[in-house]
């Protein structure tokens, strides 16, 4: 029967071994080659070298392929201290992986080099049960968990089209959500406005959103611009934000929208909708056109419905 | 709305820049349209008219007159 020692020595003679050193210098050197950490959650918690990507040694099968899909692309894996990260490149191996190396002394030596650790946010035990779904999604899990909570999105209207956006983003933990509006709900408004109540009627829209938003999720802090958004303030508002959301219903807020995002460099996701009918794009000219390269000028008056 | 706020603070997926996406919800259809980024566009083009904002966006609205300050 084989013992864990002599698995171990046949994973050293098979995947070749690099220090903490010459990782060091890869990584400076910025070659092109993954860094893989594959230790348990709780370790990964007390930090990780940074640029690593996570995934734990018990879900290392699995999820691989969805991180590195070319077998021939260079893995570094590390471990706490060099020896799980062999066993796991040996699993790699099997699995096709052709440039696989190890990591030796791991994470400790890492340390103990006084070399730069990151640390994932901490969050609070409510926190982690609360978006623990999130956690599971590759693209979000708990760095951009972090991320959301730490960025702010500028709602443009708590109405049909910012209710609906509002909700999402406060329930999915976008930590700070600024909101302008300068209406008051009316009960016309409830059969599709989801961010109020029948309670809220005749209340500031930007006053029953907040109280709506902090009900579903108080880690989000909402902030409040009660008035219209016009010339004079969108641009030191907008300053404020990473992401401008647009469920305006006129074209001169459109307009404005618009020539300040593009001024201030801020994407914008708009959105529009007329009955049944619904609208949806992304306005970001660092990459891509803007609403004037869409309509370049308003519609005459009275011929389409804002 | 929401899911593509997302995606650009998380910097994932393929977010609809450059596409519209149109859905009309009594024939349940979805529609995506390119649209091209205009050279000649006022404020993103390649030489904008526009290097600051309008000083009234509301009568620009009402009657299509541009005063570029």
């Amino acid at each position: 029967m084989k013992s864990s020692r002599d698995l171990i020595a046949s994973a050293k003679q098979e995947i070749p071994e690099a220090s903490v050193s010459e990782v060091k210098q890869k990584i400076d050197g910025s070659d092109d080659f993954v860094l893989l950490d594959i230790r348990d959650n709780d370790e990964y918690r007390t930090g990780y070298i940074p640029s690593a990507v996570y995934i734990s040694r018990g879900m290392l099968e699995l999820e691989i392929e969805d991180y590195v899909p070319d077998r021939n692309q260079e893995i570094v894996l590390y471990c706490a201290g060099g020896v799980r990260s062999l066993l796991a490149a040996q699993t790699l191996k099997s699995l096709g992986y052709t440039r696989l190396v190890s990591m030796s002394g791991g994470f400790r030596d890492w340390l103990s080099s006084g070399n730069a650790v990151e640390k994932p946010v901490a969050m609070t035990t409510e926190q982690m049960e609360r978006y623990s779904r999130h956690f599971m999604l590759r693209e979000i899990g708990e760095n951009g968990q972090a991320k959301l909570l730490n960025s702010r999105v500028l709602l443009i209207g708590a109405g049909g089209l910012g209710s609906p956006a509002g909700v999402y983003l406060a329930a999915a933990g976008v930590g700070t959500l600024g909101i302008v509006d300068s209406d008051t709900v009316d009960l016309s408004n409830l059969q599709r406005q989801i961010l109020h109540y029948t309670a809220d009627v005749s209340k500031l829209k930007v006053d029953s959103a907040i109280e709506t938003i902090q009900s579903m999720n108080p880690d989000v802090n909402v902030i409040r611009h009660a008035f219209r958004l016009d010339e004079s303030n969108v641009m030191d508002i907008f300053n404020d934000y990473d992401v401008i959301v647009d469920g305006t219903d006129n074209f001169a807020t459109r307009y404005l929208v618009n020539d300040a995002a593009v001024l201030a460099k801020k994407p914008v996701v708009h959105g529009s909708i007329f009955q049944f009918e619904g609208q949806l794009t992304v306005f970001d000219t660092n990459r891509g056109p803007c609403y004037r390269c869409l309509f370049p000028s308003p519609p005459p008056p009275g011929l389409v419905p804002g | 709305m929401a899911t593509e706020a997302m995606k650009l603070l998380l910097d994932g997926g393929n977010p609809l820049v450059g596409r519209l996406m149109t859905y009309d919800s009594m024939s349940m259809k979805f529609q995506e349209f390119k649209v091209n980024r205009d050279r000649d566009c006022l404020i993103c083009g390649t030489a904008p008219e526009l290097t600051k904002l309008l000083p009234d966006y509301e009568t620009y609205a009402d009657t299509g007159q541009l005063s570029i300050p």
